[in-house]
């Protein structure tokens, strides 16, 4: 997790668009498609890793609730990486 | 040294709880399980018929995808902030972020209509092909959670209002469905993220 600091809103809110806006100019631009598509899966685990940590503020919550949820985010990152890089 | 200890009580005690109620973190896990078994058959889906999932993407609109993600990224900062102002015990503050949440969250529905509607329009629906029987199964079980997150909002903004309206303080009680409204809500925005990226951004070589 990021540490017990809570950070301010507006930072996560930054960090979260400006992720989500990297994610989108890779799929849109030049870069190659399995670089983009891997880019974009990752992108969005560090996203959700802040959600959980600074939207739902688990990041120094119930330990046995956010090993779950790790769980659960690295689960869901391996079933569309896999996904991809098998197709 | 007294200020030490006194921390790492509240520390300790911090790290026993579960923000809001343990029954909404119960539904929040087994619902994201459920989402996690739609992930695995959209990519075994995926690895099935490769050239057709690409044909599919690239019908969808990029442009409102990452517009509805920036519009519940938005709402899920306001969400998270009036759990900020209710734990200082701050209503009004508390009152402006809730509406602000709905406020700006209603628009990932008005943009959902859109997008479904410029599907409908070019012929493309449920039974087009697999990956659009996924799109439209998969966004319309999402579009749902997020209606129901709607009400959530709306039964806690009436909360909030009516201490608002009797000049009381913010109780526990009040804190805790905050709390979990927010889990509610959030997990809305990250089902919404792991949606974004698998339909509409994972472009084949």
């Amino acid at each position: 997790m990021t540490g017990t600091r809570e950070w301010p809103v507006w930072a996560v809110w930054t960090v979260l668009t400006g992720t989500s806006l990297l994610g989108f100019l890779l799929a849109e631009g030049q870069a190659p498609a399995k670089v983009a598509a891997t880019a974009a899966i990752l992108l969005a685990a560090v996203k959700i890793h802040l959600v959980f940590d600074h939207y739902m503020e688990l990041r120094w919550q119930h330990r046995p609730l956010r090993q779950m949820l790790a769980v659960w985010l690295a689960v869901v990152t391996v079933i569309l990486l896999g996904g991809y890089w098998a197709a | 040294m007294h200020g030490k200890a006194e921390n790492s009580g509240i520390e300790g005690a911090r790290l026993a709880v579960i923000p809001g109620d343990s029954g909404v973190w119960v539904f929040i896990f087994a619902d994201m399980c459920a989402f996690a078994v739609f992930f695995l058959l959209f990519s075994v889906g995926r690895v099935a018929q490769p050239e057709l999932y690409e044909a599919a993407r690239q019908q969808l609109d990029l442009q409102l995808g990452l517009a509805n993600t920036l519009i519940l990224l938005t709402s899920g900062a306001f969400m998270a902030a009036a759990a900020r102002t209710a734990r200082a015990g701050n209503v009004q503050g508390t009152l402006h972020n809730l509406l602000l949440t709905l406020g700006v969250g209603s628009l990932f529905g008005l943009s959902k209509a859109v997008e479904w509607s410029a599907k409908f329009n070019h012929g493309i629906g449920l039974t087009t092909n697999e990956f659009f029987t996924y799109y439209f199964v998969f966004t319309g079980i999402h579009f749902l959670h997020f209606v129901i997150g709607l009400g959530v909002l709306l039964v806690l903004i009436a909360r909030v209002r009516d201490i608002s309206v009797q000049g009381g303080a913010m109780d526990g009680a009040s804190l805790r469905w905050i709390e979990a409204g927010g889990a509610y809500w959030h997990m809305v925005d990250l089902l919404w993220i792991v949606l974004f990226a698998m339909l509409y951004l994972m472009r084949a070589a």
